[in-house]
Order: structure tokens, then C-alpha cells, then sequence
């Protein structure tokens, strides 16, 4: 009987592996009109990703909450379990020193209340082959849609801790209620907040909201920063003019052309339901992600300090934003105004930064002339 | 003297140059056309912005190339007869070596100005949001310090005598070699990341091509 | 200033094989110098360290009044040369080749130019990569005179041409030194040639310079005597002896360099009788003053 769950448990776990796959192969061509193309790139990889990774993980998760492993690294409160025939106790060691490093930094920043973040769980790493590569992954045991971290061969402290960073932000984001729907993975990690992609997404959006947002509308912003509202419809972030653009301009947005040809005509006389449907196969459900709102986050915790953590834990209920707003110890609009000239200034800055690269450029080039005018003879 | 000078180097090189601009100027356009075709009926700003962030390394590799042809051609030309006829005229090796730079340097203005008019050509056919800003004159400047600097780059090695200039290469590629190994076998690659941040961040040698290749963003 | 090119004590070193040694070199200003020697003898090379080409590992040289190489520019200014290759850019036409060429020299007589290449028959429009061995030699000459130089270092100028190119590039050329009176240092292994238009003659053998006289010495100088009795003893001849070579038992061949007809006396005083004295011709001479160089060059060794 026993075997023959657990053959049913690794058939359910295989399958599900195989779906995740799936979904992430096909959640590419489905979002594809709305993205940049270093969003694609990004998708492209999360999605080879996941096919590499499938056997590993149908693997891990057929172990999961069973996981006997041989090997424990113990740091602070927590324990993680491993298999010594799969992790090298160099790997191992790198692990435990990439830990005490990650915790060591929250407790810096945060004191105590960092450190509670990520000493409540157990965690496993494992390590399995696929065709091409070796692959290791840490994860909490206990959670099997917690997020986990493929660390990068070989395997560098460093990186084992900015995953522990990482991981608290996941953590804050899914205890706290308010903050859910916010991506917490770089919470605490705000130099890796891809600003530019950020700012670049906002300013083309489809949705007139978030184009708004981009030129500095602080009630704009509020409706881009707040949490996804599945039932204000499509007009809560489009304008009359996207809508009337995203139907015009779009040429096959995954329906047959003639079912296609109808909706287009409706919603250009004003069906609300047609547009629906077209707004919704051209442009992703949640128009602008969690990463926006995870900007937002990580911005409001770096301004507001050590003390921020203390703040949240103050006045854990309430609109997203003012909570936020308290985190980062200022206004709802000034910590918008603050997120956003940090968000735009850094992609500005790269792209008109021409005198500092001009200077620096005809330094080398008079260095490189200097060097090349040196007497020849034959 | 110098107008000679250039005049030759224009006339060795004319043939390049000409391929050159033909492709600085076709990138952006051609771009465009593509976008035409794509899955929307019309290109819009987010879609030549999105081609951008695709072009932008194959401009670098123009840039890199312009700056290289216009002084390998020249240089090969002088060599075939192993640099007699310049080291036979009345002037300082310095002086000649400074006009050839001179010259090999005013003639990246050519490609350059190629895409410039590329870029115009494109950014007259679409309609920018309020949001977007295009900037096809940083883009420009930008192609030329790239091609200046490989040009500079190419040039140096060329003209430091050649056994001098693999020495120097060599080396400059042994380090590499061993950073980057050193960092394949400790796990550590913070060496090889903040060297590559040096080489590709201002005020490292490589810091424009490091820098936003885009001709229209936020 | 009385010396177009002075080089004291030169040296210069390629690898193991060759090396140019305690060279020392004069031309003096309105001569018509001949630059002897075999091939691979050093001739090149010398004239690549006057002109600032090569640096020398010591010794002085200064062309035209300029310290070479450090003012090799300033000494270039006054100088029209034609290596023994092309050197000119293959790409151009002949008209560009002229524009080009005269971008650097202040004194370039466009119109010299224009006459002498109509006089060689070179067309404008004549690419220089499409010209003949002889256009490519008129067309370096054609530049070297028309700079209105002061000296003129020719390399080998007519070397491989046919007899009536020589004639016509020999023909300017001293149609230029009559107009002139410039100094010309020619290099050459055609002695004949030489023979015809040199002043001076230097002769390079090994890198060494084996010999410089004026023409007329060179020419008169050298002579082989027939011997009777030949003196075993040669160091207090009066003339320097080139080679000796038995014909009979009691009969030698000399080679000699410097001979006077009183010299006879010091062969009666040695007890020998001087038989017969030959003139040689500029050709044998070289090849005479060659063997003798050579061969006090093994004794000292």
C-alpha cells in the first residue's frame, strides 16, 4: 500500500514538474507583444531554465517533506539538510560561510528583526545532473512553492547569500497580507531592482496609467504601485485611446482572424466586452507586474533604514502604499516621488552620460596616440 | 600635407567606408522595416526601442570594425613596402604618425554621420510618446568614440613595432586568462567581474561600449 | 660645408650573420659617388642608416650639415631618394603619386615634374601597382629630380631596366648635376655604369668599407705586374699589394694598388725584375681590390 502512494506520489510529482514546464514554455509566446525584448530574453531563459531543471525537480519534490539527507549545516536557527553523496563538503563549507554571511548582513541592517525573517525554516540543498549541467538548489523544506535559488556553479558564498537575503524579502512580502501581490525578492536587495527595465516598461506601456506614472503623475502611480485589482476592469488602467490603439495596431493576437475581425469591430463601436477580450489576449493580466510594486518595496525599506522592519511591525495593516509610506518614514507622495527619480535617474544617467564617456574615451585614445608616435625605423 | 594624407587614406579606404555607412545607415531603417512587418500592423516607439536594445551590440561591433578598417587599410598599404616611403619624407615620424591618426580619425565621421542620418530617417517615420526621448545624436557620438577608441586601440598596436605590440597583447591576454580560470577554480569571480567592471565602466578604457546603445529610451 | 654625407666609425648589427663594422664614409659635396660592392655587401643598409631608416648601435653620421638620425627629417628635406624597390603606394595614379610626393617638399618643381613625365612617358592617369620594372624606376627618378635636391641617394636606380630606360634615367640625371651641380651618391653593382658618370668611388665588401678614391685613382691605380724573381717580403713596398699569384717557379703574378712607374726600382733593389705591367679595366679592378680585401681579411683572422 505504501509503495504503492509513493509511486503515486512521484507520478503526481512528475506530472506537475512536466506542467510547470509547460507553463513556462507557453507563458512566453501568450505575453510576448507587451514585453521588451530583455524581458523575452529573460522569459526565454526562465524557460530553458525550467526544462533543465525538470528533472531535478520532480526529483526534489517527489523528497519533499521526506528529505532524509546525511549532511547538516546549522546556522542560527535554522538547518539545512543535504546529501553528502551530492554536495562536496568544499560546496558544503561555502554554503555554511554563504549563510552566516547572509544572516550576519540582515542582522546588520536589521537586527533581530532581520534574522527572524529566515530563522524559522528548514532548508535543503540538492544537487542533481541534468544533460547538460550540474545543477544545486537551496529551498526551504517545508514549502514546496517557496521560492528557491539555483546557485551558480561553483558555488560562492556570496551568492548563497544574497539568496538568504533574497529569501527574507520572500518572506516579508508573504506574512505580511498587505504586501502580497508584492514582489519581495529584492526587498532587501535594492541594487538589484532592474530599474531600467522597470522604468522602460512604464514609460511604453499600453496602458495610459502607467505612461502617466512615467512622466512623474503621482495619482497615476498610486493605481500602478497598488496592488492588481482583478475586478476594476480593463478601464481602471487603460484609456479609451489605448484601447482604441491596442485594437488597431494589433494584427493577430492568438485569434482566429475572423473571430478576431468581430471583436475588433465591437469594441471600435464600443463594446466593453470585446475590448475586454482583445485587451486581455493582447496585454498581460496584471498590466505592469510585481516587480513594479517590488521597486516600490525595496525603495521604501532602503530610505527608511534600520528602523524599517520596526515600522512595518508597527502598522502591518492598512492601503499598501501608506504602509510603505511609513516604512520609508515619509509622505505617500514623497516616497513616490523618491521611488521614481531613483527609478529614472539611473536609466537617464546611462543613456545621455556621453561627456564622462567622451572624456574618458579621448584619454585613452591621446594615451594610445602618445604610445603609437614612438620613433620607427625599418 | 595633411589634406594628402587624408586624401589617400580616403581613396584606400573608400570601398570599406562606403560598405560601412551603407550599414550604419541601413541598421536603424532597416530595423524599422523589420518592426513594419512584425506582429503589430504599424512599428511603434517601444518596438524601435526594443530593436534597439537588440542593435545596440551589433552597433558596438560596427563601431569596432569602422574604427579597425580605417586604420588597418592604410597601415597594410604603408607595410607592403615596409614603411620605406614614410620614413623617407622630410617630416618627424611623430608628425606623420599624428596625421595619419588625424586622418583615420576624421574618417569614422563618415559612418557616423551615416547612422545619425539612419536614425533621423527612422525616428521621422514614428511617433514618439511623451514618455520616450530619442536621442540620435548621443547614439551617433556614441559610435564614433566607439570607433575612435578601436581605432586608437588598433592603431597603437600597429604602430608600436609589431613584436613590441604582441608582447603587450599577450600579456594583457595571459592576465585575463588567469583571472578568468582563477576565478572558474575558487568559486571567487569577483576578480573577473570587477575586472571586466573596470575594462567596461567609466573611466576604464572600454567604459562607451559599456554604456546605453539606444536610440530611443526614457 | 664641404661634405654632403660624413660617417665616422658606424656599426650596426642584424642577428648573427651580418653586421656593418667601424664604418667610415665621406662624399664630398658636388660628387658624383659610385657605391660599390657585391650583393649583400652592405650597400643597402648603409644607405638606410643616412637616411635616418636605421638606427646605428654607434659611430656618427650627418648628412647635408644634419646629425642622422635624430634630424634624419632636416637632411631629408635636402634629399632626392630612389630605393631599389618601388616604395611608392601602389594605389595611386601617377598624378596623385606627383601631388602627393610634392605635398612634402617645399621646393618641388611642379613643372620639372610635368616635363620629365612627358619626357618618360608616363601617363596621369597610369596606375603605379600597372607600371612596368622601367616606369616604376622613371617614375621614382622623376620624383627624386624634380624635388630640386641637394643630394640625390640612389639605390640600385638601374638595376634590372633595359639598356635604352637606363640610357634615358642615366640621361636625366646628369642633365640634372650639370644644371645643378648636385651631389649624387649612387649604388650599384654594374661597374660599368659607374665607370661612365662617377667621381668618387666607394667599395663595400662585408659589410666593411674596402676602398674609397677618387675615379681617376681608381681607374689608373691598379695594375697587375708580371714578376721574376718575385720578393718574398711585401711589407715595405710602396703600394698596396692586392694579390700575388705564381705562374712559374720563378715567375709571380701581382696585383697591385697605387702604382707608380718609379716604383720599379724597389723590385731591382729586391733583386726582382717587373717583366710586364697590365691596366685593368674598372670591372677587373673591383673584382681585384674584392679578392685582395678577402684575403688579408683570412690572414687576419
Amino acid at each position: 500500500m505504501s509503495d504503492h502512494r509513493h509511486s503515486l506520489s512521484r507520478a503526481a510529482a512528475l506530472f506537475a514538474a512536466l506542467f510547470a514546464a509547460l507553463v513556462a514554455l507557453l507563458a512566453v509566446p501568450h505575453t510576448m507583444h507587451a514585453q521588451t525584448l530583455d524581458e523575452l530574453r529573460a522569459r526565454s531563459r526562465s524557460a530553458d531554465s525550467a526544462l533543465a531543471v525538470v528533472v531535478v525537480r520532480q526529483r526534489q519534490l517527489s523528497e519533499f517533506g521526506r528529505f532524509d539527507g546525511d549532511g547538516e549545516i546549522r546556522s542560527g536557527g535554522r538547518v539545512v539538510r543535504y546529501r553528502k553523496a551530492q554536495i562536496s563538503p568544499r560546496d558544503s563549507a561555502r554554503v555554511a560561510a554563504g549563510l552566516e554571511l547572509g544572516r550576519a548582513q540582515l542582522a546588520a541592517r536589521f537586527g533581530d528583526a532581520g534574522t527572524a525573517l529566515i530563522d524559522t525554516a528548514s532548508w535543503v540543498i540538492t544537487g542533481g545532473r541534468t544533460r547538460q549541467r550540474w545543477i544545486v538548489e537551496l529551498y526551504p523544506q517545508r514549502d514546496p512553492n517557496g521560492a528557491r535559488a539555483t546557485l551558480p556553479r561553483p558555488i560562492s558564498p556570496a551568492s548563497v547569500a544574497d539568496f538568504v537575503i533574497a529569501q527574507a524579502g520572500d518572506r516579508l512580502t508573504a506574512t505580511t497580507p498587505a504586501l502580497r501581490g508584492y514582489s519581495g525578492w529584492t526587498a532587501f536587495l535594492p541594487d538589484q531592482v532592474p530599474s531600467d527595465e522597470i522604468a522602460r516598461r512604464l514609460a511604453t506601456s499600453w496602458a495610459a496609467t502607467g505612461r502617466r506614472c512615467a512622466t512623474r503623475a503621482v495619482a497615476a502611480c498610486k493605481v500602478v504601485l497598488a496592488p492588481f485589482d482583478a475586478a476594476a476592469g480593463y478601464d481602471h488602467y487603460f484609456d479609451a485611446s489605448d484601447v482604441q490603439a491596442v485594437v488597431t495596431s494589433a494584427r493577430l493576437p492568438g485569434l482566429p482572424d475572423s473571430a478576431f475581425s468581430v471583436a475588433r469591430h465591437q469594441c471600435l463601436k464600443g463594446k466593453d466586452a470585446s475590448c475586454a477580450l482583445i485587451i486581455d489576449r493582447i496585454v498581460p493580466t496584471d498590466p505592469f507586474g510585481s516587480s513594479v510594486r517590488g521597486s516600490l518595496l525595496a525603495h521604501a525599506i532602503a530610505v527608511g533604514g534600520e528602523n524599517a522592519l520596526a515600522r512595518l511591525a508597527a502598522q502591518a495593516d492598512g492601503p499598501p502604499i501608506a504602509i510603505l509610506a511609513t516604512v520609508a518614514g515619509l509622505s505617500e507622495d514623497a516616497l513616490i516621488a523618491s521611488w521614481h527619480a531613483d527609478l529614472f535617474s539611473s536609466v537617464t544617467h546611462g543613456v545621455t552620460g556621453a561627456i564622462p564617456a567622451f572624456l574618458t574615451t579621448l584619454a585613452w585614445c591621446g594615451l594610445l596616440l602618445l604610445v603609437s608616435l614612438r620613433r620607427r625605423f625599418l | 600635407m595633411f589634406g594628402q594624407i587624408l586624401y589617400t587614406q580616403l581613396k584606400w579606404t573608400r570601398s570599406t567606408l562606403a560598405v560601412l555607412s551603407i550599414v550604419a545607415f541601413a541598421l536603424p531603417a532597416g530595423l524599422w522595416r523589420l518592426s513594419h512587418d512584425s506582429y503589430f500592423g504599424t512599428a511603434t516607439a517601444m518596438e524601435v526601442m526594443c530593436g534597439f536594445e537588440v542593435l545596440g551590440p551589433a552597433l558596438v561591433l560596427l563601431a569596432f570594425f569602422a574604427g579597425f578598417m580605417a586604420v588597418a587599410q592604410p597601415w597594410a598599404v604603408d607595410a607592403a613596402a615596409r614603411h620605406v616611403y614614410p620614413l623617407s619624407l622630410p617630416v618627424p615620424w611623430s608628425r606623420y604618425v599624428g596625421m595619419r591618426f588625424g586622418a583615420g580619425a576624421l574618417l569614422t565621421l563618415i559612418p557616423t554621420a551615416a547612422l545619425w542620418l539612419g536614425c533621423l530617417l527612422v525616428l521621422s517615420m514614428i511617433d514618439l510618446p511623451a514618455t520616450l526621448n530619442a536621442y540620435p545624436g548621443t547614439l551617433a557620438f556614441r559610435f564614433l568614440l566607439g570607433a575612435l577608441l578601436s581605432y586608437a586601440g588598433i592603431f597603437a598596436v600597429q604602430y608600436i613595432s609589431g613584436r613590441k605590440a604582441a608582447h603587450v597583447l599577450l600579456v594583457l591576454m595571459l592576465i585575463l586568462a588567469i583571472v578568468a580560470l582563477g576565478s572558474e577554480f575558487s568559486g571567487n569571480t569577483k576578480t573577473l567581474v570587477r575586472l571586466l567592471d573596470y575594462l567596461f565602466h567609466s573611466p576604464g578604457p572600454l567604459a562607451v561600449f559599456g554604456e546605453s546603445w539606444m536610440l530611443i529610451d526614457v | 660645408m664641404t661634405d654632403a654625407v660624413r660617417i665616422r666609425n658606424l656599426a650596426w648589427r642584424a642577428g648573427k650573420e651580418f653586421a656593418i663594422r667601424e664604418l667610415a664614409m665621406t662624399v664630398p659635396t658636388g660628387a658624383i659617388y659610385g657605391f660599390l660592392g657585391p650583393n649583400g655587401s652592405g650597400k643597402t643598409t648603409t644607405i638606410r642608416l643616412m637616411l635616418g631608416m636605421l638606427p646605428p648601435e654607434d659611430g656618427t653620421i650627418e648628412v647635408l650639415g644634419h646629425s642622422v638620425p635624430r634630424f634624419a627629417h632636416r637632411a631629408l628635406a635636402g634629399i632626392g631618394y630612389v630605393p631599389e624597390r618601388l616604395h611608392l603606394y601602389q594605389g595611386l595614379t601617377v598624378d596623385e603619386s606627383i601631388r602627393y610626393h610634392r605635398a612634402f617638399y617645399a621646393n618641388f618643381d611642379g613643372a620639372e615634374a610635368e616635363r620629365l613625365r612627358k619626357r618618360f612617358g608616363l601617363r596621369e592617369d597610369q596606375l603605379v601597382q600597372r607600371l612596368s620594372k622601367g616606369e616604376a624606376g622613371k617614375l621614382m627618378m622623376m620624383l627624386a629630380l624634380s624635388q630640386r635636391a641637394e643630394l640625390l641617394v640612389l639605390d640600385e636606380p638601374t638595376d634590372g631596366l633595359d639598356p635604352v630606360i637606363r640610357r634615358e634615367v642615366l640621361g636625366a640625371l646628369v642633365e640634372y648635376v650639370e644644371s645643378r651641380s648636385a651631389t649624387v651618391f649612387i649604388s650599384s653593382h654594374l661597374v660599368h655604369e659607374q665607370e661612365r658618370i662617377c667621381d668618387w668611388v666607394g667599395i663595400m665588401d662585408g659589410g666593411r668599407l674596402i676602398a674609397e678614391l677618387p675615379m681617376q685613382e681608381f681607374r689608373s691605380g691598379i695594375k697587375r705586374l708580371r714578376i721574376d724573381r718575385a720578393p718574398a717580403v711585401r711589407d715595405a713596398a710602396p703600394f698596396a699589394l692586392l694579390s700575388r699569384e705564381a705562374l712559374t717557379v720563378d715567375q709571380e703574378e701581382w696585383v697591385v694598388r697605387g702604382w707608380q712607374p718609379e716604383m720599379r726600382e724597389w723590385f731591382q733593389r729586391a733583386g726582382a725584375d717587373v717583366r710586364d705591367v697590365q691596366d685593368l679595366d674598372l670591372e677587373e679592378s673591383f673584382v681585384e681590390l674584392l679578392r685582395g680585401a678577402r684575403t688579408s681579411n683570412q690572414e687576419t683572422r
